[in-house]
């Protein structure tokens, strides 16, 4: 009989998992990691599920798989220097398994425990071996989640809401928010935001001059209020949006479109699914609303205006 | 004016320009200050006709004084003009980067007045940016031709990049088309950007401090990133592969112009060809050292008697295999003649530049990948910089099959014609180079890139 662990697909889940088939004794080929939503036994399997222990517990006992795994791998590696990995690879022997448990594939927990065992028996020869199919496995899923990454750092759009913090919420296919924290603290380590992935119900805070953001696991209730304080921008962020959306229409050029490249470039680079949060697509955005911030009013005050005009209308105006 | 308008115009009036990347200087957070600037860049959007949007790039001002044949902005021409404030272009570059549409600001400008006059008000909204509102990202700022040294080196200490665009590629066409503009003044600014550069990593190299953190940072030398091929299986970006040896000193303790300078060429616009385009190009890397030669494709949109006809159509294709050539110099180690010779001066719109070289050189064929440089790798049609590094990578565990190439994320449809593994060639490739040939050029000439370009251009398809 073989079995089928089910874990919750977090690392710590996974990481355990790995660790109760080790010390089970269990051959590779006698147990089968799953995530618990997804699990669905062969014919000849037991589901299991990892034992529910504390928290701390799970993250104790994870923590010393992976860094044993991390130890194993590593060893004798010739790029480190002075005991510490150069910045460009900055511990991605282990932290690609972190990588790869960020994304949303059901076949996640199986992957990585396929590898981290491979991991444990060849030791550092897995980090040349790119073309095995465990190793290719495990990095396609965790170059999905650094793709993933990128599109939040491209795409993520931050609106001012009425308390003087900036909000976001965004959709991506993987667990990136935990991932991307650190880089939004750094580009905005002055300022209060938040950001809600209302897919993966994570929220991550940041305060005022703080190196990370807290990052926490929400219910969909909280998250979707969460989600509603969007709506309360500040006075003046309708002309803002309207800017960016200005912008944004005006950089194109004719004639260097799909019609004359055989594909269009733009669906290419920005997939579709990230449309709908954008700003610069959004018709919402045309409308500059009624308040223009003093820093963008003609008289240096911000006032309520009547009516902006659009390009092509008016009178030609001359220089200010 | 409000700003919506201005922007609106000032966006437009900038959009030719092609340089838009935000690459080149890395700078992490500092406290009081708004931003950071990562090395590799990063692309916010991308406009309806694809280009990605990493910068706020606008005009300063659109009012130009000046009269160049080609341009919506020159002087004769009937547009809407319009002026920033500085302070009112500095707020804007915040408030869209702290929304994170932006990565930082590009600021070019029509001339205003004179060459110092505009540049002056360019430095003093890049002043109340970097002094007043503390911010840290990245900003790109155009040389006005003429301006004079002393502003150079002032605005040079509040940029990240400078480019002094050439515009056109060679100075009897600038003459023509420009003439208000002195081909010597933009080589002399090209010039001076370069010396004190030079000069600033000849100060930082002769400390000893520095010298001791820098030995650190680069201990396998000068070529450093592009032989490393440790982490190969995650990244994703090939933009450190650059084949050219990298900046000695890096841009973090750089004061001027930490990332340097580029520079922009407009293609078609005048007679000079490919040949002609690409030596340009790889004497201007040499000589002052740049990170970018940008070509923009003319797009007809004024008449005059000096410019091709309107009906001319874009020569997109045509920039594009230049940029592919100018990638093939700065990734692949390959120089200007062994693409384009006097002869034979133009780039085949069909094929792309390494292909066509290929075919041509076939006696160079088969490589094998168990057992080929990394410069032998980087010349197989459909291997790139990152696949060429996999296959070094991968190659260190056991010998290659065609089946490992494939677990590798190699796209083989062309590389097969060109390589064998421990000896043996793809089955589904012939031996014989006039098969090959014919094989491989029927393939790309057949690809919807190219038939969508010559139904566009309103030629027959032959095949
Ligand atoms: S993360 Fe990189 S430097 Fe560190 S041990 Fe692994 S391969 Fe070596
Ligand atoms: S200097 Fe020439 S190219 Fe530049 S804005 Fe003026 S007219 Fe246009």
């Amino acid at each position: 009989m073989r079995v089928a662990l089910c874990c919750n697909g977090s690392l710590e889940s996974i990481l355990s998992g790995v660790g109760i088939g080790y010390l089970a004794h269990a051959p590779a080929r006698k147990l089968r990691l799953c995530k618990a939503e997804a699990a669905q036994p062969a014919l000849d399997e037991r589901l299991v599920n990892v034992p529910a222990a504390s928290l701390d517990g799970t993250v104790a006992f994870a923590t010393r798989v992976y860094r044993g795994f991390e130890r194993r791998v590593s060893a004798g590696c010739p790029l480190k220097r002075s005991g510490s990995c150069p910045a460009h690879c900055k511990g991605s022997c282990a932290t690609r398994l972190a990588l790869a448990a960020a994304n949303d594939d059901d076949g996640v927990p199986q992957a990585i425990h396929e590898y981290v065992r491979l991991g444990f028996q060849v030791g550092p020869q897995i980090r040349n071996m790119l073309s095995d199919a465990t190793v290719a496995r495990l990095d396609t899923l965790a170059r999905y989640t650094l793709t993933e990454c990128e599109h939040t750092r491209q795409f993520a759009r931050f609106s001012l809401l009425e308390d003087g913090s900036y909000f976001c919420s965004f959709r991506p296919k993987a667990d990136t928010i935990p991932l991307t924290g650190g880089y939004f603290a750094a580009r905005m380590r002055d300022e209060k935001f938040c950001m809600v992935d209302p897919a993966h119900l994570v929220v991550a805070l940041h305060e005022p001059g703080q190196r990370r953001c807290s990052v926490s696991r929400v219910d969909p209730d909280l998250c979707g209020e969460l989600a509603s304080a969007s709506t309360q921008t500040a006075e003046g962020e309708k002309y803002v949006h309207a800017m960016w959306r200005r912008f944004y229409d005006s950089v194109g050029l004719d004639g260097r479109d799909a019609s004359q490249r055989g594909y269009g470039l733009r669906a290419h680079w920005m997939p579709k699914r990230f449309w709908g949060g954008l700003v610069e697509l959004s018709p919402e955005a045309l409308d500059p609303g009624a308040v223009v911030p003093a820093a963008y009013s003609p008289t240096g005050r911000g006032h309520t205006k009547a009516a902006v005009p659009h390009l092509g209308q008016g009178t030609a105006e001359s220089q200010t | 004016m409000d700003t919506l308008t201005k922007l609106g115009i000032l966006a437009e009036a900038a959009r030719f320009d092609a340089a838009c990347t935000s690459s080149g200087v890395t700078r992490g957070p500092s406290a009081g200050k708004v931003g950071i600037a990562s090395g590799a860049g990063l692309c916010h959007t991308f406009a309806k006709d694809g280009r990605c949007i990493t910068l706020l790039k606008v005009l300063m001002s659109n009012a130009c004084s000046y009269d160049c044949a080609y341009c919506v902005n020159r002087s004769s021409a009937s547009c809407r003009r319009a002026t920033f404030e500085p302070r009112e272009l500095a707020e804007l570059t915040v408030d869209f980067y702290k929304r994170n549409y932006i990565e930082g600001l590009f600021l070019s400008s029509g001339v205003l007045g004179t060459p110092d006059n505009t540049t002056e008000r360019m430095i003093e909204c890049l002043r109340v940016l970097r002094e007043e509102l503390h911010f840290n990202g990245y900003v790109h700022a155009k040389v006005i031709p003429g301006t004079s040294p002393e502003l150079i080196e002032r605005i040079g200490r509040l940029a990240d990049r400078l480019s002094a665009n050439l515009e056109l590629p060679s100075s009897s066409s600038l003459s023509n088309l420009c003439p208000e503009k002195d081909p010597k003044s933009i080589v002399s600014s090209m010039s001076q950007i370069h010396s004190e550069r030079e000069e600033e990593s000849r100060r930082l190299l002769a400390d000893p401090r520095q010298k001791a953190a820098l030995a650190k940072r680069h201990p396998r030398g000068r070529r450093g990133a592009s032989d490393d091929v440790s982490n190969m299986g995650l990244r994703l970006n090939a933009a450190a592969m650059t084949l050219r040896p990298r900046d000695e000193v890096g841009s973090r303790r750089r004061k001027f112009a930490p990332a340097g300078q580029s520079t922009q060429l407009i293609i078609g616009a005048s007679p000079e060809d490919d040949s002609h385009i690409l030596r340009l190009s790889a004497s201007l890397y040499r000589k002052f050292d740049l990170r970018r030669v940008f070509f923009s494709a003319y797009i007809p949109m004024m008449d005059d008697s000096r410019l091709p006809d309107q009906q001319t159509p874009v020569p997109l294709r045509r920039e594009h295999r230049l940029y592919q050539a100018d990638w093939l110099m700065r990734y692949y180690g390959f120089n200007p003649d062994e693409l384009v010779t006097p002869e034979s001066p133009w780039l085949d719109l069909d094929l792309d530049p390494k292909l066509a070289w290929a075919l041509t050189h076939q006696e160079r064929f088969p490589v094998e990948v168990n057992a080929a440089s990394l410069e032998e790798l980087l010349r197989v049609p459909g291997i790139g910089p990152m696949g060429a590094r996999r296959i070094i990578a991968a190659r260190r565990a056991k010998p290659l099959t065609f089946e490992d190439l494939k677990a590798l994320n190699l796209t083989l449809k062309r590389a097969r014609y060109f390589i064998c593994c421990n000896g043996v060639r793809d089955r589904q490739a012939p031996l014989d180079e006039g098969l090959i040939r014919s094989e491989v050029a029927k393939g790309a000439r057949q690809s919807k890139y190219n038939k969508t370009r010559r139904v566009a251009e309103g030629q027959l398809s032959l095949f």
